[in-house]
């Protein structure tokens, strides 16, 4: 878009750079101009001072001769003959000399040809006169002598006219100098003319060719501080303006790109405060649905508590069913250990009978028939003691049912029940079992009445007395046994209703510790409730704050609507056509401009 | 740096311009201009307006100087410098006037010289003085210098067995330098030295007094005017004695019987046998109805020479004396006086010197001086 040329500086160091060359060159004809003048005026006054040295040197020989022309013609003597033909010679010579001096004007030519043939003429004159003095014509060699006299005059005359000839070659040179040095002078005027002429053009070329671009570019500077953002400066620029130019357009590009973003921003931000609205206002529903479900589950809590409630109840009664239990096995244990004194009684007493009878074993002895019958009915007790047996082992069965109830009592209290009323029903046929031992036992006695009213008829029958006593003190331990056993599966059972208490106070307990849960289950509740009610507050604030920030992104949005960010527009040089187009070419190389530009470009910036 | 004065560009576009004109000239059209002059009252100079005449009419008979017409300039100087010099600066300014053949005597060419050393080329057919040897580099000659042609009158004086010789000079340049010549070489006595007037007047003192001390030979260093002055007034006062005189003298002997058995000595003669001398001696001849002279042969070799320069280099005056300073060596004129060439001081080498008699009006060469 912005093509540089050359620079200020290199525009600058060019055009004085041509002044320096033409001053350089001002002196260098300044001087040689005084040079070849120095030159020229040294050779013009050699010449004249030679000429001047020929002339004033002929003057010289043609007085000689004169002198010695005057005595040739007089005397007749060969010496002055000699002499007189010597000095013609010489002052030929010198004429000679002096007729081939260079650049003679046709005026010195002539008056030197003049010279010589009057001096020729005086000399055949002269040589003439001598003749006819020596042909002793007197009169007509003075004649000749006269006449070569007044051409002596004549040459006399022209004589100083060369001199003044040459006087006025001297100021012929002098003025040839003059006008020499004149020209050379003029052509300096000219040169310096020329250069200060070139200084001007360079100046004024340099300042217009600086001063268009900052105009532009100040044009630039103005369209944006305006808002324009499409302004650019395009053309040949100097190099620094040129960078200038790129810096001014590319800060336009990135303006435009800003505000386009800006406004962007500013339709988002507003579309982002609609979505916000809308999402205060479900909130706000979702709020109120909040409060609405924290009601239900304040609501479900307090249920919660009370079935709690109704919980421990249970099982305050399943604990008071469990001491019922441990009471009853307490009497159970009071029976068992009845059963077993009484057992121990009647140990000792069948012992105490059996000793007894081993006293009178002797006499009872005689009762041995009795004994096979007193066999049976200990038969028929050994029987009853299995019947108590298997009553003893499934009262244990059923201790063990309970003590697993027990240990199940935690889920549900209402099994214990069961079991308990088995253990009953076992302490009932324990009971039972006993009555029907103690009704044997009175059988027995009977018949042990019967016996020893037998034995008394039949001590025979003693030892099997003896061995039934024995037998029955084996039965009684047995019994004793077994009421243990019955008094430990008691004490079992107290303790599993026991612990079944125990374990329905620590359920209790757990309920409660659940239904103060459930409480404070209820109080956050009423926590969160307050709080989705701050929330709704918040809700409506986020609301207002959304109907803020839409007011501000339309504010923002007309704002950066004013910015005109489309087409970039150059602002060098109006009517220009610059193909400079931010948006398909944001910043293309300078050589990628078509030529055409570039051509006009130039003319244009230059 | 050489920087030329304001005019000097003025000058030199006048120099091209005139320069383009001549080459457009050259094409054929332009007439060039051959200047000529001499004392044309004095046969030997009228001979060669003539011969140059003569010459360019057959030039422009064979279609010009290089398809230019030539036209002849003949200015009458009266043998005199100043007048010469006047002339010669008439032909430097006038443009069509490429070169010149003259001036016919040395007084005039020794004045003329300066002014054709502003840059016009003369070369003289006749002049012979010594002054004239390097007097500007745009002056040449076709005959031999005095210098030499006195010294060899001199040894031919020696070879008569001379013993008394008179010199008679006319007091110009020619006489002087011809009579220094001969007076220089010759190994005799001398019974004067004389200088005498160039017109032929007032002789009578001279020839007079010549009767009473009676050379054996008299050598006259002049023209045809003084000489025929010389020969009459020697045969109306009954001198006898042997006349000898230079290439100035051709047309004494039409004074047939004044001159009858003067020894004249002249570049070229009308009998020289080679083809080319007698067809010029055949074509003056046709043309003139007279004699031609060693003047005219030279006038007319000098002509053609110039003629021939200017169809090869155009009527350019620089480059036309620059040809015609190159005819040297190898580079010999072919004329009807034998071959020229030009030394570096505008002489021509070798010599031209023909001794003649003068027998029934006519200038036999005489054998034994051969």
């Amino acid at each position: 878009m912005t093509r540089h040329t050359f620079g200020i500086r290199a525009r600058l160091v060019a055009g004085f750079g041509m002044l320096v060359v033409l001053l350089v060159l001002a002196g260098g004809v300044g001087w040689t101009s005084l040079h070849s003048t120095a030159s020229s005026t040294r050779g013009a006054l050699r010449g004249v001072e030679e000429d001047a040295r020929l002339s004033t040197g002929l003057a010289a020989d043609v007085a000689r001769e004169v002198a010695e022309a005057a005595r040739y013609v007089e005397r007749s003597d060969p010496a002055a003959e000699a002499a007189f033909d010597s000095l013609r010679w010489r002052t030929h010579r010198t004429h000679r000399v002096l007729r081939r001096r260079p650049n003679q004007t046709e005026a010195e030519v002539a008056l030197v040809v003049t010279i010589d043939q009057e001096l020729s003429d005086a000399e055949v004159r002269y040589v003439m006169a001598r003749r006819l003095g020596e042909l002793g014509r007197g009169a007509e060699a003075r004649a000749q002598t006269d006449s070569a006299r007044a051409t002596e005059a004549r040459m006399l005359g022209d004589l100083g006219r060369l001199a003044e000839v040459k006087a006025q070659r001297v100021a012929a040179v002098g003025v040839v100098v003059a006008e020499s040095t004149g020209r050379r002078a003029f052509l300096l005027v000219l040169l310096l003319l020329a250069a200060l002429g070139i200084a001007l053009a360079v100046v004024v070329t340099v300042i217009r060719s600086v001063a268009a671009p900052l105009e532009a570019l100040t044009a630039h500077a103005g369209r944006l501080s305006e808002g324009d953002l499409t302004a650019r400066t395009g053309g040949r620029l100097p190099r620094e303006l040129a960078v200038l130019a790129r810096a001014m357009n590319r800060a336009g590009e990135s303006l435009s790109r800003i505000g386009a973003g800006a406004s962007a921003a500013a339709d988002g931000v507003h579309a982002s405060a609609g979505e916000l609205a809308a999402v205060s206002a479900r909130l706000s529903a979702s709020v109120d649905e909040v409060t609405r479900s924290i009601s239900a589950v304040s609501a479900g809590a307090a249920d919660q508590v009370e079935q709690l409630r109704r919980v421990d109840e249970a099982l305050r009664g399943m604990r008071a069913g469990a001491e019922q239990v441990a009471l009853e096995v307490r009497e159970v244990t009071a029976l068992a250990g009845e059963i077993e004194d009484e057992a121990r009684t009647k140990r000792g007493e069948s012992e105490h009978t059996l000793a007894l009878l081993l006293g009178i074993r002797q006499t009872v002895r005689a009762a041995a028939d009795e004994s096979a019958a007193l066999r049976t009915a200990v038969a028929e007790i050994g029987s009853f003691a299995t019947a108590v047996n298997q009553i003893a082992d499934q009262t244990n069965l059923l201790g063990l049912n309970a003590s697993i109830e027990a240990a199940r009592a935690g889920e549900h209290g209402a099994g214990f029940g069961v079991v308990a009323a088995e253990v009953r029903k076992l302490a009932g046929q324990a009971r039972e079992s006993a009555e029907h031992v103690r009704r044997i036992t009175l059988a027995v006695t009977q018949r042990v009445d019967a016996t020893s009213g037998a034995m008394s008829a039949g001590v025979e029958r003693m030892d099997e007395v003896e061995r039934v006593a024995q037998e029955m003190g084996g039965a009684l331990t047995a019994i004793l046994g077994a009421a243990e056993r019955t008094r430990r599966a008691a004490a079992s059972v107290a303790a599993a209703a026991e612990h079944n208490a125990h374990a329905a106070v620590l359920a209790a307990g757990d309920v409660a510790q659940v239904a103060e849960t459930a409480a404070r289950h209820a109080d956050t509740a009423a926590g969160v409730r307050a709080a989705t009610a701050e929330q709704e507050g918040a809700a409506a604030l986020a609301a207002e704050a959304t109907a803020r920030l839409t007011r501000s992104a339309d504010s923002l949005r007309a704002l950066v609507g004013h910015l005109r960010v489309g087409e970039a527009e150059p602002s060098m040089h109006p009517g220009e056509p610059d193909a400079g187009l931010p948006g398909s070419d944001p910043a293309p190389p300078p050589t990628e401009r078509p030529s055409g530009h570039r051509g006009r470009r130039r003319r244009a910036a230059v | 740096m050489t920087i030329p004065a304001p005019p000097a560009p003025a000058r030199l576009l006048l120099a091209f311009l005139a320069t383009a004109v001549l080459a457009a000239c050259s094409g054929g059209s332009g007439t060039v201009v051959i200047g000529t002059a001499g004392p044309w009252k004095e046969g030997y100079a009228l001979n060669v307006r003539r011969a140059v005449e003569m010459a360019a009419d057959e030039v422009n008979a064979r279609g010009g100087a290089g398809g230019h017409p030539v036209e002849v300039a003949a200015r009458d100087d009266e043998g005199d410098g100043v007048k010469a010099a006047s002339i010669a600066r008439g032909f430097l300014d006038d443009a069509r006037v490429v070169a010149v053949v003259g001036h016919a005597n040395s007084g005039g060419m020794v004045g003329a010289a300066p002014m054709y050393d502003h840059g016009l080329v003369a070369v003289s057919p006749s002049a012979t003085s010594p002054e004239i040897t390097g007097i500007s580099r745009w002056v040449f000659r076709v005959t031999t210098n005095d210098s030499v042609n006195g010294a060899r009158l001199a040894e031919f004086a020696g070879r008569l067995g001379s013993r008394r010789v008179a010199i008679l000079y006319e007091n110009d340049v020619y006489g002087r330098d011809l009579a220094a010549a001969f007076r220089a070489a010759f190994r005799g006595g001398l019974v004067g030295v004389d200088p005498i007037p160039g017109d032929g007047s007032r002789v009578e003192p001279f020839i007079s007094y010549y009767r009473r001390v009676q050379p054996d030979l008299v050598f006259a260093a002049g023209t045809t005017a003084s000489g025929r002055a010389l020969l009459r007034e020697a045969r109306r006062q009954g001198l006898r004695t042997q006349w000898l005189a230079g290439d100035g003298w051709p047309g004494v002997q039409a004074d047939t019987a004044a001159a009858e058995g003067a020894y004249i000595a002249i570049p070229f003669s009308v009998d020289d046998p080679r083809p080319e001398a007698q067809r010029f001696v055949a074509a003056f001849r046709d043309r003139y109805h007279q004699e031609p002279d060693a003047n005219a042969a030279m006038a007319y070799d000098a002509t053609l020479l110039l003629l021939k320069g200017v169809a090869e280099v155009g009527a350019d005056r620089p480059r036309l004396r620059d040809w015609v300073a190159a005819v040297r060596g190898a580079r010999a004129y072919h004329g009807v006086t034998g071959d020229i060439r030009f030394g570096a001081d505008g002489d021509p080498e070798g010599t031209r010197f023909v001794m003649t008699r003068v027998s029934g009006g006519v200038l036999r060469p005489v054998e034994a001086a051969r």
